[in-house]
């Protein structure tokens, strides 16, 4: 088996690293995509939440500011009361700081705790703050990960600015931990993915394996071979099923052929060991000189007989080999009614020497079908032939061409004693012979395989006929009764060889 | 040759009354009483009613049993008649499978009559002629009279067919001596026909189950891969 891959070839191109590999890129792109459309809104939908909560503070705030008390002596809103209201403001959005600035720009009453030092809160913040002074709505700003969100206000006619910063540090810290927990996912995905690809994988591969073994040992060991078993509800089940079935298709096959070449050769070297024997025999009586003539006479006789047999079956096993080469037949109109008479007259020495009638009954009108002629011929023959042989002396065998529904059929039946119920169906087997054929002369059971082939060939099929079956009323191919008569009298093998008939108005056009 | 034989009798067996009746006419001629059956059950009834020297038994018997389960019948009830097989098939494993039955040689149709009357005299020859020596070899727990053609083992009488017997027989003449198949042959049929070594393997078979007590682990007869067989040395 050089097709067979080699290890490292496994390892690089085989079924199991290709589908390991698919399953880690499934499950690491499923993981990353979940990732990047999950992590990166969330960061921004967390932050968005942060601003929102200070501008709500703010805006439930404001009144408060704006009716803050003036303080006489500065005309600055009152120091306290200023201060109770950022602490509170301060507190409702959780955690921001919160600054009020004049029109200059310049912080109203500077707390101890602020350092208005850190030159980029200062700058963010007084920008948003100025850009706020000339707008009615929020001015939004981030730096770092802090939130400024500004607000004009008028306080007492003066002109103020609310600015309010948050730090965002949660939103990355939380950010952080579902990242985190998205690795350990991707961790335990992988893991799982790559365990699972592996077992699927060694199950699958096992499988297969099998079934390439099995079609190692049919190369190696023949037909003979165990035939594998995969009861697996799969493609790969499926296959083994295949493979058993064609394994066990092919035993068959070749256990018919094994037992047709057994049959044939028996058939085939009987006959040729009994001439020998008979010549051998001869030979001696005239090397002797003690020839007896009479005897002499009946073992010449006997040993033509085998020739005859040897002959007929040389043509049997010819037909059949053309049938199974499946040469083609011809397909031209032909007329059944002419040619079963015809055929029927071939037979009128050995009927008489059998003191059997044979009664070709013509049709009520021409009988027309398509098919190769000699080969409806040669089914006739085997038709009569076989009658011959079973036909008790001074019965008749009624030949009957006629049509039957779409069919053009010829109809043999004769008297003798008639195929037992056990046999129907296996008398049109090759070399299937009724019971006490042997005895009655020639005949090697090929006669009705060769006649049911042929048959099927041409679009037809040769039919054993049932008793109840048997052409009676108006299907009768006989007018006069006599067939059906016979018939009913149950005793008998009754044959019909249908071919498709060609319809009346074509009928016309051939006559 | 012929007036060296005593007159016989002969069982044909053949579904084709043409060829038995060749046969019958042949054997006749030589003097024999032959008698023949078409059928496999009606031979196994007369084998087993009546003394035959030899069976000449097609395998295709038509209906009933065929030649093969008439042999392998036969040897079961320990009817050890020397059996010819008339086979139309010439491939070994037909051959061997006649053998795996319990017959005793095996000719291919067509046959001429001279050759079966070769082969039916090879084995007479032999069936009957030795009654002059009456030696009885004894190796071990086997004891072979040539005689009589009797072999007892372990002191039980056993049945053997006429080439078990002569296979035995060369075997012990010369204990420990590697025999190969081709001589072991001759030692049954003289030289009378090309036969297949693989036969030779089939009796050795039989033989083993008849006289070992472990036939699958032989002690009597023992094989020497790729040469041949011997008899173990006492």
């Amino acid at each position: 088996m050089s097709t067979r891959l080699t290890g490292i070839e496994r390892l690089l191109t085989g079924l199991r690293p290709r589908l390991l590999a698919a399953m880690l890129l499934v499950s690491a792109v499923t993981l990353g995509v979940a990732a990047l459309a999950l992590l990166s809104p969330l960061e921004q939908r967390l932050r968005e939440d942060g601003v929102r909560e200070v501008q709500y503070a703010m805006l439930s705030a404001r009144s408060r500011f704006t009716h803050l008390k003036i303080e006489p002596s500065t005309k600055l809103p009152d120091r306290h009361q200023l201060r109770e209201v950022e602490d509170q403001l301060g507190r409702r959005t959780g955690g921001g700081e919160v600054t009020l600035l004049n029109k200059q720009m310049e912080v109203v009453h500077p707390s101890r705790y602020r350092d208005l030092n850190v030159p980029d809160y200062y700058l963010g913040a007084s920008g948003a703050a100025r850009r706020a002074l000339l707008s009615k709505s929020f001015v939004r700003k981030t730096i770092a990960e802090t939130a400024i969100v500004a607000l004009r206000l008028k306080i007492h006619g003066q002109r103020y600015v609310l600015v309010v910063d948050k730090h965002l540090e949660y939103v990355a810290q939380a950010v952080s931990v579902v990242r985190k927990a998205f690795l350990v996912a991707a961790a335990a995905g992988l893991l799982t993915a790559l365990l699972l690809g592996i077992g699927i994988a060694t199950a699958m591969l096992r499988r297969l394996e099998r079934l390439r073994d099995a079609t190692a040992r049919l190369e190696r060991r023949g037909l003979d071979a165990p035939i594998p078993k995969d009861s697996g509800r799969d493609e790969i089940g499926d296959l083994s099923r295949a493979f058993a079935g064609m394994q066990s298709q092919l035993r068959r096959q070749e256990d018919a052929r094994r037992s047709f070449v057994a049959t044939a050769s028996h058939e085939l070297r009987t006959p040729l060991a009994s001439l020998d024997g008979m010549l051998e025999l001869l030979e001696e009586d005239l090397k002797d000189e003690a020839l007896d003539l009479q005897d002499a006479r009946l073992r010449t006789e006997h040993a033509r007989e085998q020739t005859r047999r040897l002959s007929q079956l040389a043509t049997d096993l010819l037909d059949l080999s053309r049938l199974d080469t499946e040469v083609q037949l011809r397909s031209e109109p032909v007329e059944l009614g002419e040619l079963a008479r015809a055929v029927a007259a071939e037979f009128e020495l050995s009927a008489a020497k059998r003191e059997v009638t044979l009664a070709a009954t013509p049709p009520q009108e021409p009988c027309w079908t398509s098919a190769d002629p000699g080969s409806v011929a040669r089914i006739v023959r085997i038709l009569i032939d076989n009658a011959l042989r079973f036909a008790p002396p001074s019965s008749s065998i009624e030949i009957a061409a006629g049509r039957d529904r779409d069919f053009a059929q010829v109809v043999v039946r004769d008297d003798g004693p008639g195929v037992p119920p056990g046999e129907r169906k296996r008398i049109f087997e090759r070399f299937t012979r009724g019971i006490d054929a042997a005895s009655r002369g020639g005949g090697f059971g090929l006669g009705l395989a060769i006649g049911r082939e042929l048959a099927i060939r041409m679009g037809g099929d040769l039919e054993l006929l049932d008793d109840h079956e048997a052409p009676t009323g108006k299907h009768a191919p006989s007018p006069n009764g006599t067939l059906a008569d016979a018939t009913r009298s149950g005793a008998g093998t009754c044959f019909a060889l249908r071919l498709p008939a060609i319809p009346a108005e074509l009928e016309v056009a051939i006559a | 040759m012929t007036d060296t034989l005593k007159s016989l009798n002969i069982l044909v067996v053949d579904d084709e009354a043409p060829l038995r009746e060749t046969l019958t006419r042949s054997f006749s001629r030589e003097g024999h009483h032959v008698q023949s059956v078409a059928n496999g059950q009606e031979a196994i009834e007369r084998a087993g009613r009546e003394h035959y020297d030899i069976v000449l038994l097609d395998v295709a018997l038509g209906p009933g049993p065929n030649g093969y389960e008439v042999c392998r019948t036969l040897r079961e009830r320990r009817n050890v008649v020397p059996i010819i097989m008339l086979t139309a098939l010439d491939s070994e494993a037909d051959a061997v499978q006649g053998l795996e039955a319990g017959a005793d040689d095996y000719v291919t149709k067509p046959f001429g009559l001279a050759e079966l009357r070769s082969r039916v005299r090879a084995v007479l020859r032999r069936a009957s002629g030795r009654a002059i020596g009456r030696e009885v070899v004894s190796i071990g727990d086997v004891a072979l009279d040539h005689g009589r053609r009797e072999v007892t083992v372990r002191g039980e009488a056993v049945r053997l067919t006429f080439s078990e017997f002569e296979l035995l027989s060369r075997l012990m003449s010369e204990p420990g001596h590697l025999f190969n198949r081709q001589e072991l042959l001759r030692a049954i049929w003289g030289d009378s026909a090309y036969r297949d070594p693989r036969a030779i393997d089939v009796h050795i078979r039989h033989l083993r189950e008849k006289l070992e007590l472990k036939p699958e682990d032989p002690k009597l007869i023992l094989t020497v891969r790729g040469a041949g067989y011997r008899f173990q040395a006492p």
